[in-house]
Order: C-alpha cells, then sequence, then structure tokens
C-alpha cells in the first residue's frame, strides 16, 4: 500500500540530493558532519552515495516481488522497478562524474 | 475538528479501503505543497510539542488496528502508523531553507 509513496518520496528525495550535490561547499558540509556522527560502513559515504543506498533497497525489495509472471505486464512492486532503478542509477551517475580516475 | 485529525480520518479512510494512489497523494513533503500543509505544521507545533509523546498517541488513537478487517478492506498496523508519525514531524520541524536538515529529514523519512 505504501508503494507509491515511497516512489514519491524516492523522487523527492533525489531531487533534494542532486540540488545539494550542485553546490560543493553543502555537500561537504553534510559530509563531514555525517562522517562526525560515525556513519556506518567506516568510510564517510557522499550523500548521494547514501540516498541512492536508500533507493536501492527499495529497488531490491521491488525486484524480488512475484506477485507478477515473467513476461506478464508489470504488477504489485514490480511496477516500480523501473522508477527506483532510473533514480539510483541517475544517482550513481552523479557520483561518478566527481570521481577522479587515479592512473 | 483540527486539521491533524482531519488529515488523519482521510489516511484511515484511503487504509480502509486499500488505496495507494490516493493515500500517496497525502503524504506531500516538497516546499510546493498546498498552503494546507503549512497550516497542519502550525497545527503540530502547538499542540503536539517535540518534548511529548503526545503525537505518537493520537496517531494511535486515530488509526487503530482493525481487529476484525473485512475481506478487501485494510488496517492501519504498526509499521504504518511510524511512519504516519515521522511524516508528522517531519512538517513539524522542517525548515525548507535549511536544506541540509532537510535531507536528513527526507532520508530518515524513506529509511
Amino acid at each position: 500500500m505504501l508503494l507509491q509513496t515511497s516512489m514519491s518520496l524516492s523522487m523527492a528525495l533525489s531531487k533534494v540530493v542532486m540540488k545539494i550535490d550542485s553546490t560543493p561547499e553543502l555537500a561537504a558540509q553534510i559530509r563531514s558532519a555525517g562522517a562526525a556522527l560515525g556513519d556506518e560502513g567506516g568510510e564517510s559515504k557522499s550523500i548521494v552515495e547514501m540516498a541512492a543506498d536508500i533507493i536501492q533497497k527499495m529497488f531490491t525489495s521491488c525486484l524480488t516481488d512475484r506477485s507478477s509472471t515473467r513476461w506478464s505486464t508489470p504488477k504489485g512492486k514490480k511496477v516500480a522497478v523501473y522508477l527506483f532503478a532510473n533514480l539510483t542509477l541517475k544517482l550513481l551517475f552523479a557520483v561518478s562524474h566527481h570521481i577522479t580516475p587515479t592512473p | 475538528m483540527s486539521l491533524v485529525v482531519q488529515f488523519l480520518s482521510g489516511i484511515r479512510a484511503h487504509v480502509l479501503a486499500q488505496n495507494g494512489d490516493e493515500l500517496s497523494k497525502n503524504f506531500m513533503v516538497e516546499d510546493a505543497a498546498p498552503a494546507i500543509y503549512y497550516q497542519l505544521a502550525q497545527d503540530l507545533k502547538s499542540s503536539f510539542p517535540p518534548s511529548s509523546d503526545s503525537l505518537e498517541k493520537m496517531v494511535d488513537r486515530c488509526l487503530p488496528e482493525e481487529e476484525d478487517a473485512q475481506e478487501g478492506k485494510g488496517s492501519p498496523w504498526p509499521g504504518f502508523n511510524s511512519f504516519v508519525v515521522d511524516f508528522l514531524e517531519y512538517w513539524r520541524d522542517i525548515n525548507f531553507n535549511d536544506i541540509s536538515k532537510l535531507h536528513i529529514k527526507l532520508s530518515s523519512l524513506l529509511k
């Protein structure tokens, strides 16, 4: 029942995160605040990566839904698979633009 | 009837009808939300301060678990009520000019 709500909240989070990411000082401030609080995983993640992690969990949950068969029209949670996948990829592409390849 | 109670009554109706589409339209989180959400925020600030658990009690009172849920009818559940409390706290505490806090609050809603 909360699938559509999850979808709209994910889109809203994605918008906010992309807006923050376009302001490097703000992104750095949030990232260091997260590191100070001891974010899980040891190394500090960017806010974009953190948002992608959250949305990816929902994507995985939708992907493992078995309420529709393989070649049929998606129903149940499968409906949201493409949305969550697209949001996750959009966020991860945004992160990859900041990664400088090492020689 | 206060705005909070009105809001929760509307939510309950959609849950009982198992109407996820209509339910999602109530959980708006962006600054472009209709003015009524800002009025709801004022109502929450004045009636449900952060220091007390009155909001949680109100949500549980307005969204009781249906003991004899009929065929085809939904019912609120504890996890859903927690989400509703988080959503109302989001509107009570949010400042759209503080984008870092907005990010934290929105991430918490989704987790």
